[in-house]
């Protein structure tokens, strides 16, 4: 029978019961995690991949999406609010060297890439280490513009990484256990990765370096299980001469000799099996037409012209091919036969543009070292238009001389490999610049089999001023719409939100939050060392952040560091 | 060369032809290089020779390979490597590669400094060469290299007489021998 005392002991006990439930969900909400609408807990579905322009929560690609938006869908960070922006945490990596790495978030997990390819796997909500990986790297590297990398690809439940000597790894994404590697090309030759590769069904897809070392450029796709080769683009066609075209997209003489090239056609023949044409940024992929969009590099060597007749097809261009099958669609070429370095590297971006006619239609932008940027129709690569030019131009195509012939842009100009963002409510796009200005010195030399290959060099000029700019450009239009400047060039890539919002980082550490719509800086941050990597963010248990790496950038020589930094909202 | 480096090449040469083949003991080819180059103990025997000891091995073995090859021209290099195979010649850059640096007590004026760090910037010599120009792979640590080597190597490249680098040649060019000097005592001095 049950005496008062003891009622009372079980109603303790029942309201202890309940209490301890009641503190005890969150735990438990942990422990058991339910399949969200998107999939199971860390397995990346292709259903996730396709969908990605609309998850607030995860962060995919390195571009957020396939279509390489760089458009956060999630809001609750916002012009009104970014003021309380205040740091969550901080992750210190083991390698203290440039960081390029857009972290890639899956329900609450973070992958993060380090110079000299370590893996990361973090907890988005702690910055707690998960698990590590250290790429085995072999004797041979090669690389002309630092040791960094990009970033993963997932897909499934593995991780995907491209490395300094030209391979392929394939980690288990819930422990970092290495289940594939494959040898993409030889390192000896010039080959290497930087860029995060991309995942299509089942093909990871990647493009190479090496446009200064005489290879011959490419993009493959490996068998996402096992790293078996599916097919091969060549960037560079065995017949690489094209059209003998004189003119820049402007319609301005870029000095051809067409008759001395032409000669030297006669005597050397088709110059593409050391022609150059790296890709060194993710593809873009439209899973409607199932086309892959990317750009292509700098021909080899950079400045010398005279040993590769011709307009060095399809160096310089925006190429588009089959996923299936990896076949040509379509090009366009912005600078045929470049001497100047001036090649195609920020990666290309998907979305509805006006034509000439204002009408609606598919198009792809890119922001060139030609410091436009150009709107083409995605069907067949054609240009629509360009935009104002971002940053100054001066004595344009002047030709590389062995003493130096002063031009602008400099190498590094324009938007170089920095990774731009649209706002596709305000039908803005945002490109990050760069001022620096240099000398360009030709040198004719032989092919130095597998050793650095510029055909002269690039001096920077001490004591010149070297600037930089976020600017906003309407892409129906292409004006310039606002333009702010920084102390330093810019370099690394941009984020844009749907809180109205565009996050930007400096070569002297201030990361910045910009009104989307008119440039103001709302908010900034002194993260200590260069933030020359592109932001992404994320949610966890319904809290938006923004994370950065902060480690400088070898190009700029930017004070080095070995940070990840999530943002969060100050309560 | 002074003598007893002669002498010693003499029977580093007898010795290497003698083991060309085999590539084995290591030890007994090393002491060929110590002769001139030093160890992680001890600095060259010249200011003008390099230190090896810790340098990175895919690029020992390349300037290995070229001596060989006489696309880097060196008389005394070219008849210690001539009959030399190429497992030898890796096994003898990853024998130094793995070698501590030796330590050294280079200085750089205020002025050198100043002179060198616009150079830098100028020629982005830290895009290859590394923040600490430490080096990595192909490319060579110049970090803490003797001064004299250094000086003369860039000289070289500028006036073309080292030519197995024809990148590095095309930036010396228009580089002055006294921008050069400073250079060379700054990264000593690192």
């Amino acid at each position: 029978m049950r005496t008062a005392r003891n009622r009372m002991a079980a109603a303790a006990a029942g309201l202890s019961v309940v209490a301890l439930l009641a503190f005890a969900s969150p735990a438990a909400a942990q422990e058991v995690k339910k399949a969200t609408v998107w999939g199971d807990l860390g397995f990346v579905t292709q259903d996730m991949l396709n969908r990605a322009a609309g998850d607030g929560n995860n962060f995919l690609h390195p571009q957020h999406n396939y279509a390489q938006t760089r458009y956060y869908p999630n809001s609750q960070i916002n012009t009104s609010n970014v003021h309380k922006l205040r740091p969550a945490w901080i992750f210190q990596t083991e390698v203290n060297e440039t960081m390029e790495v857009a972290p890639i978030v899956v329900n609450g997990v973070m992958y993060v890439t380090t110079a000299f390819n370590h893996v990361y796997a973090l907890d988005a909500a702690t910055g707690e280490e998960i698990w590590h990986y250290k790429h085995k790297m072999g004797p041979i590297t090669t690389y002309c513009c630092g040791p960094n990398n990009r970033g993963v690809a997932v897909a499934g439940n593995r991780v995907f990484m491209g490395t300094l000597d030209a391979k392929l790894v394939a980690l288990d994404a819930k422990t970092g256990k290495l289940l594939w590697e494959t040898q993409i090309a030889d390192p000896e030759l010039g080959y290497s990765e930087t860029m995060a590769p991309i995942v299509v069904e089942d093909k990871v897809i990647i493009g190479t370096n090496g446009g200064e070392y005489g290879i011959r450029g490419f993009v493959k796709a490996f068998k996402a299980d096992s790293g078996e080769l599916l097919w091969t683009f060549y960037t560079i066609p065995e017949n690489s001469v094209g059209e003998w075209r004189e003119t820049d997209p402007m319609g301005r003489s870029l000095n051809r000799d067409i008759q001395a090239e032409k000669a030297a056609l006669e005597k050397l023949g088709d110059p593409y099996e050391h022609l150059g044409g790296g890709v060194w940024q993710t593809p873009a992929y439209d899973p409607e037409t199932r086309r892959l969009y990317f750009v292509v590099g700098n021909p080899s060597p950079d400045l010398d012209g005279s040993i590769r007749p011709g307009d060095n097809l399809y160096t310089d261009s925006l190429v588009s091919i089959d996923v299936d099958t990896g076949e040509y669609v379509c090009h366009y070429q912005y600078i045929p036969h470049d001497v100047w370095d001036l090649d195609a590297v920020s990666p290309p971006i998907i979305t509805t543009v006006k034509d000439e006619n204002g009408q609606d239609v598919k198009g792809v932008l890119h922001g060139g070292k030609l410091p436009y940027v150009f709107v083409h129709r995605a069907d067949d690569c054609s240009l629509i238009r360009y935009s104002e030019p971002m940053v100054p131009i001066e004595n344009l195509w002047a030709l590389p001389t062995p003493e130096g012939t002063r031009m602008l842009p400099g190498a590094n100009g324009g938007v170089e490999w920095s990774a731009m963002a649209i706002n596709p409510v305000l039908r803005y796009v945002f490109a990050a610049n760069l001022h620096q200005p240099m000398t360009y010195h030709v040198e004719s030399t032989p092919y130095p089999e597998g050793k650095l290959w510029l055909g002269g060099a690039f001096k920077v000029i001490p004591g010149e001023e070297q600037w930089g700019n976020v600017t906003a450009i309407d892409y129906d239009t292409g004006r310039i719409v606002w333009k702010v400047r920084t102390e330093q060039p810019m370099i690394g890539g941009l984020l844009a939100t749907a809180g109205g919002l565009v996050f930007a980082g400096e070569g002297n550490g201030w990361f910045k939050a910009y009104d989307a719509a008119s440039g103001a800086v709302l908010w900034q941050f002194q993260l200590g060392a260069g933030v020359n990597a592109p932001a992404s963010s994320y949610a966890v248990g319904g809290k938006q952040y923004i994370v950065v790496a902060a480690g400088g950038n070898v190009q700029l020589n930017y004070k080095r560091g070995n940070d990840i930094v999530a943002f969060t909202l100050a309560d | 060369m002074r003598l007893p480096q002669l002498l010693l090449l003499a029977l580093g040469g007898a010795l290497l032809a003698a083991e060309v083949r085999a590539g084995e003991d290591i030890e007994a080819l090393a002491e060929v290089c110590r002769g001139c180059h030093g160890d992680e103990n001890a600095l060259p025997a010249d200011p003008a020779y390099p230190i090896i000891a810790g340098q990175e091995f895919y690029y020992l073995y390349v300037q290995l390979k070229d001596f060989r090859s006489g696309l880097r021209e060196n008389e005394t290099m070219q008849e210690v490597v001539a009959d030399l195979d190429r497992a030898t010649l890796k096994a003898i850059a990853q024998y130094w590669s793995e070698k501590p640096w030796p330590k050294t007590a280079f200085t750089a004026s205020e002025e050198e400094v100043q002179q060198a760090e616009q150079a830098i910037v100028s020629a982005e010599c830290t895009a290859c060469h590394l923040s600490a120009f430490e080096g990595n792979s192909r490319v060579p640590r110049l970090a803490n290299q003797q001064p004299g080597y250094l000086e003369k190597t860039m000289l070289d490249l500028k006036y073309k007489r080292r030519r197995n680098s024809p990148n590095m040649m095309a930036l010396f060019k228009d580089f002055s021998e006294e921008s050069i000097r400073a250079l060379a005592r700054y990264l000593a001095a690192l």
